[in-house]
């Protein structure tokens, strides 16, 4: 149905992709594994012709019989959302914020003629119906902000199939989403595409979500596919390196030997944080919110702790209260047994915790070198200018980097060796408990089995603790000795991480673990 | 857009314009003070380039003593702006939805309801009119522009992950505003100091077109069109020249500030 | 909505109020006594007084603030001391000739920007953006007072197709009206335009690169369709914060170009009121000048709220 032949695509000189090729046949789910910047989203955006302006495409691409690399703009207008529909990975942008979504459904009938403005309306109601938006509970007139993520990606499957496509190219479509929302995601799209027999072109970075998805994938890197078989077949025998490398980084389990001490560093006792409710009238307000709600939690010396929830549980809120930023309504943080009373955190127990963050783009100043970035928590601790420089170089060598590198800027360095400046910013103080906050969420499988690994060195050698904060429950299963499941900001189970994992006893637990999309057993042996 | 070397055709004509108001402190080709009635209103030539005006003064010097009076006001009107507008911004972004915020934003909103001239009509009404009150005029309308800048370009930066890193190492609100805030900011804030700057210069010109600004015998773009206007048909190029140099001036600051913008864009630099 | 347009309703109250205070305090009280003021140094005591008497000027400052605004509300601005006639005669015959003119050139700015800037941003990068990038960037520095000299001396003194100034009344019917305000309405609106044309260029060429651009593609709609029905509205909304900041700038503008065409309008009654120190007119200008301004304001908000839903439960 679609084939695609020596696909090469360039922007201004410089080679995006070169020779991809590939066909997806009719009723099939095609995927289309990579890390970022492989080319994967920028093969589909090519089959659709949407790519970028200066964008020099080569090859065929040939959908039923036509060569839509030669096909006029009028023809592949009539062909976008009738023949071939899409989704892309941003539900929280990809929809127009000032239009109902009744009406964006509907313009995909009305854009081809397919019915009048009536007969469109009764489609759209129909089609959201399909995708688990009925109009009782959600009505054709609202607007994209007043739906969750998950919703709204429902919305924009709706649009992508309100005509039945033959194929659909589905780019990322549950990367943005939780764990459990990508589960709901993934059934909806698995049932659609088997009752329409539309074929689905489904493109990802996760290799367990194509595995439960695709009947034969292609892996991509660097702009070309490297192998492309059965599913099945492709899994168990991982016959090119890259592959390989793929898979034994996704499943990655760091070589720890944690040296437990009794000592608790960190306690947290019924912390409640509240944030006024929105506003009602002109001055009242609606009740608080709890965003947090008596939490316990303590994290002892040497130990791993992870808290794992899903967006909108309070972890982050969690964070910044043990962190000392924000003020709390009830309980206490006791880092040592010194209580850690915001806003002023006295520098002597300040500087027993660090934190690593998600984003590595944004956690440092652009205007300053790597030294001073590093050098920043010795604000809390006054050291001689040259013992200062001392233990920046050994941070830096610590973390995998050269000492000479604290000369040069941020700008000079990738994703991965950014979050190790992170890292290195962070123990450069010898603090007693570093905070992982989604530390190694942004970064691609390959640099993220790297990081862990580091991680659990310098846990060893610098005798640190630590609290992995994590939405990534693969993650938090292969670094952490104990883990702590949060909802609704509510600790809801607490445990040894493998007898969680194993055997978890609360219903959300439970729900959380069975919608982690993994690969099935045999096929990695 | 990016016009080829809009940055060196506007900082040219910036440069033009400051060193001829520099150069009047010192030098002008004639004095601007007498007046010549027998060589009144002639036309450009070899002795007078410009020509002369309706009281036989020389166009040329004229204008670059003029061209000191529009660039210290609108300097001094952005230095005002900037001294008041971006601490109160930094200090609204660092307590974001405090009181402190509401206060700096409400206020920005009725400074915002006061334009210039209207400012400059209720000063000069009680102090009766000179070119310090269009310099109070504007720099007081600069404040809310530089502080609403600051604001905006400080939100951001506070929700980045770099400040939570500096709030984690004990930095108080002031070090981080001054360390970490303000130098990420200043790309923004000379870009907006440029384009106020040429607004002042406009403003200027207006408020003392309408007599609320310099007052005789300061020389004062603004003036010289004032008193140009009736002898429009009679001799175009006294009210032409004065336009032309406002115009200039303008526009060299402008494509100055387009092209900083462009030279000092984050979103630019981080590609390269 | 309701809950939306009542705490924009308070805000324009409160805003009013506030101002209503700077502006009484400037007129009244900065200068001590404003009928001593008004009279000059060589003024009799006696004079003073009765002058005091005339305008009310016994009593503490809250009562004459309550009293002022009492009066407003009323529309009784108080008596010009020059003139002798009620203040809001004054205001009211010249509010026809200044408020025409700004909007005359509010809807010339307006419709000479929105398709230019349209234009420009689709044909990015090629001729016709270069060369409406560079017609704005011109604009914008042309000081609209001296643009309004050369009009004259092309199109009234040269070309004699309109009058170089003066206003015949809107008495005489709307055409000779219209045409005497039709050069000033242009050099009010040209500098503006050009900031208007300039903001809708960039705001639609970054509406375009958002992802629900390329999602209205994907469903099949053609790239001219997806600026007209997608790009375009969200583009609006940030035009509209400066067409309404365009109000009060035109607003001003009006009153320094009304100098140029010898217009009655606002801006001769306000600068006669301050050589005659007539601080009761000046008062009352600016506080309709700047309520105005704030009336503006009031509206962007409501029109916000229309354009964008997101808006209309929040702040």
């Amino acid at each position: 149905m679609l084939s695609v032949e020596g696909l090469s695509l360039s922007i201004r000189g410089a080679p995006v992709l070169s020779e991809v090729s590939f066909e997806v046949r009719p009723g099939e789910v095609f995927g289309l594994v990579g890390e970022s910047g492989s080319g994967k989203s920028m093969t589909a955006l090519s089959v659709m012709r949407l790519e970028p302006r200066g964008a020099e495409v080569t090859g065929r691409v040939v959908f039923e019989g036509r060569e839509l690399l030669r096909e006029p703009e009028r023809r592949m207008n009539a062909l976008r959302g009738r023949e071939v529909g899409m989704i892309f990975q941003e539900p929280m942008t990809a929809l127009n914020p000032v239009q109902t979504i009744g009406a964006q459904v509907a313009e995909t009938l009305l854009v081809h003629g397919a019915t009048d403005r009536a007969g469109a309306r009764a489609a759209a109601e129909a089609r959201l119906a399909r995708v688990g938006l009925p109009p009782e509970r959600c009505p054709l007139s609202r607007y994209p902000h007043e739906l969750s993520g998950g919703q709204r990606q429902r919305v924009c499957i709706a649009m992508a199939v309100a005509l039945r496509p033959k194929l659909l190219i589905a780019d990322e479509p549950t990367t943005a989403l939780d764990v459990t929302t990508q589960a709901q995601i993934l059934d909806l799209v698995r049932g659609l595409v088997a009752e329409e027999g539309m074929s689905l072109m489904l493109i990802t970075h996760d290799l367990a979500v194509v595995s439960g998805m695709a009947d034969r994938v292609a892996v991509m890197k660097d702009g070309r596919i490297v192998e492309q078989d059965a599913t099945e077949r492709l899994f168990r025998g991982r016959s090119h390196p890259y592959t390989e490398k793929l898979f034994s980084d996704s499943a990655h389990v760091p070589d720890r030997e944690p040296h437990i001490r009794r000592a608790p560093v960190l306690e947290v006792v019924g912390l409640v944080r509240e944030y006024p409710g929105p506003r009602k009238g002109l001055i009242a307000r609606h009740a608080a919110v709890r965003a947090v709600d008596g939490v316990d939690l303590t994290v002892h010396a040497g130990e791993s702790v992870g808290l794992v929830g899903e967006s909108g549980c309070g972890k982050s809120t969690l964070t910044r209260a043990i962190l000392g930023l924000e003020g709390l309504q009830g309980g206490a943080v006791r880092l040592e047994g010194a209580p850690v009373v915001a806003p002023h955190v006295g520098p002597e127990v300040r500087r027993r915790m660090q934190v690593v963050f998600q984003d590595p783009y944004g956690s440092f100043n652009p205007r300053h070198r790597v030294d001073r970035l590093v050098a920043e928590p010795f604000h809390l601790e006054p050291v001689p200018e040259a013992e200062r420089r001392d233990r920046v170089a050994e941070a830096l060598e610590a973390v995998g980097l050269k000492a000479g590198d604290g000369a040069r800027f941020i700008h000079e360095f990738s994703g991965g060796q950014r979050q190790r400046i992170a890292i290195a910013r962070a123990i450069v103080i010898r603090p007693s408990l570093v905070i992982l906050d989604e530390a190694v969420s942004a970064l691609d499988v390959s640099i993220r089995a790297r990081i862990l690994d580091l991680l659990a060195a310098l846990q060893g050698r610098f005798r640190l603790s630590y609290l992995f904060i994590s939405h990534d429950l693969s993650v938090v299963r292969a670094i952490t000795d104990r883990v702590l499941v949060m909802k609704a900001g509510r600790i809801v189970e607490e445990g040894a991480t493998a007898a969680v994992f194993d055997g978890p006893e609360h219903p959300y637990t439970k729900e959380l673990i069975a919608a982690v999309p993994r690969v099935p057993e045999g096929w990695v042996a | 857009m990016k016009l080829p070397g809009q940055l060196y055709v506007g900082a040219a004509l910036s440069v033009v314009f400051i060193a001829a108001a520099l150069l009047s402190l010192g030098w002008v080709p004639y004095s601007v003070e007498g007046m010549n009635i027998a060589e009144r209103m002639q036309g450009p030539s070899a002795a007078y380039w410009l020509g002369t005006d309706q009281f036989g003064r020389d166009m040329l010097s004229m204008l670059m003593v003029g061209a000191r009076t529009s660039i210290a006001v609108a300097i001094v009107a952005v230095g005002i702006g900037m001294a008041v507008g971006v601490p109160l911004g930094l200090l609204a972004a660092a307590n974001r939805g405090g009181l402190v915020d509401e206060i700096v934003m409400r206020g920005n909103d009725l400074v915002f309801a006061f334009p210039s001239l209207v400012i400059a009509i209720l000063i000069t009404a009680v102090f009766g009119p000179s070119a310090l009150n269009a310099i109070l005029a504007i720099g007081i309308f600069n404040i809310p522009v530089f502080a609403r800048v600051t604001r905006g370009g400080a939100l951001s930066l506070w929700t980045l992950d770099y400040v939570l890193a500096a709030r984690v190492s004990g930095k108080g609100k002031i070090r981080i505003s001054a360390e970490h805030i303000l130098p990420n900011i200043a790309n923004l804030l000379i870009v907006q100091g440029t384009i106020q700057f040429s607004l002042g210069i406009l403003a200027e010109a207006g408020l003392s077109y309408v007599g609320l600004g310099a007052q005789p015998p300061t020389p004062s773009w603004g003036r010289m069109l004032a008193e140009s206007q009736t002898l429009i048909s009679l001799a175009p190029h006294i009210a032409i020249f004065p336009g032309l140099a406002i115009v200039l001036t303008v526009l060299g600051l402008n494509l100055m500030g387009d092209g900083l913008r462009d030279l000092l864009d984050p979103r630019l630099r981080r590609v390269a | 909505m309701l809950r939306f347009f009542l705490s924009r309703l308070l805000s324009l109250v409160l805003s009013l109020a506030v101002a209503s205070l700077v502006i009484f305090t400037v007129i009244e009280v900065i200068p001590g006594d404003p009928a001593a003021f008004m009279l000059g140094l060589n003024a009799e005591p006696e004079a003073v007084a009765a002058l005091r008497a005339e305008l009310g000027l016994q009593g503490g400052y809250i009562d004459r603030y309550l009293g002022w605004i009492g009066g407003l509300l009323a529309g009784d601005f108080g008596t010009s001391y020059t003139y002798r006639v009620p203040v809001a005669e004054l205001v009211a015959a010249r509010l026809w000739v200044s408020l025409p003119l700004t909007l005359y050139a509010l809807a010339l700015s307006t419709l000479i920007a929105i398709p230019v800037g349209v234009v420009a941003a689709a044909r990015r990068g090629g001729a016709a953006d270069y060369g409406i990038m560079g017609a704005t960037q011109l604009g914008i520095a042309v000081p609209n007072f001296w643009f309004a000299m050369l009009l004259v001396l092309v199109f009234a003194i040269k070309l004699a197709w309109f009058p170089s100034g003066g206003f015949p009344g809107w008495d005489q019917g709307l055409w000779p009206n219209l045409k005497a305000l039709t050069l000033p309405a242009i050099a009010l609106a040209l500098p503006q335009a050009s900031i208007l044309a300039r903001v809708m260029r960039s705001s639609l060429l970054e509406t375009l690169g958002q992802d629900y651009i390329r999602t209205a593609r994907a469903k099949g709609l053609s790239r001219q369709a997806a600026v007209l029905k997608h790009a375009l509205r969200n583009a609006l909304i940030p035009v509209m914060t400066i067409l309404g900041l365009q109000f009060s700038f035109l607003l001003a503008g009006a009153i320094i170009i009304e100098n140029v065409f010898f217009l009655p309008g606002l801006g001769r009654l306000i600068f006669q009121g301050i050589t005659q120190r007539d601080l009761i007119v000046v008062e009352s200008v600016v506080m309709l000048l700047v309520f105005a301004v704030i009336l503006v304001t009031f509206l962007v908000d409501l029109a916000y709220a229309a354009v964008d839903p997101r808006l209309r439960r929040a702040r």
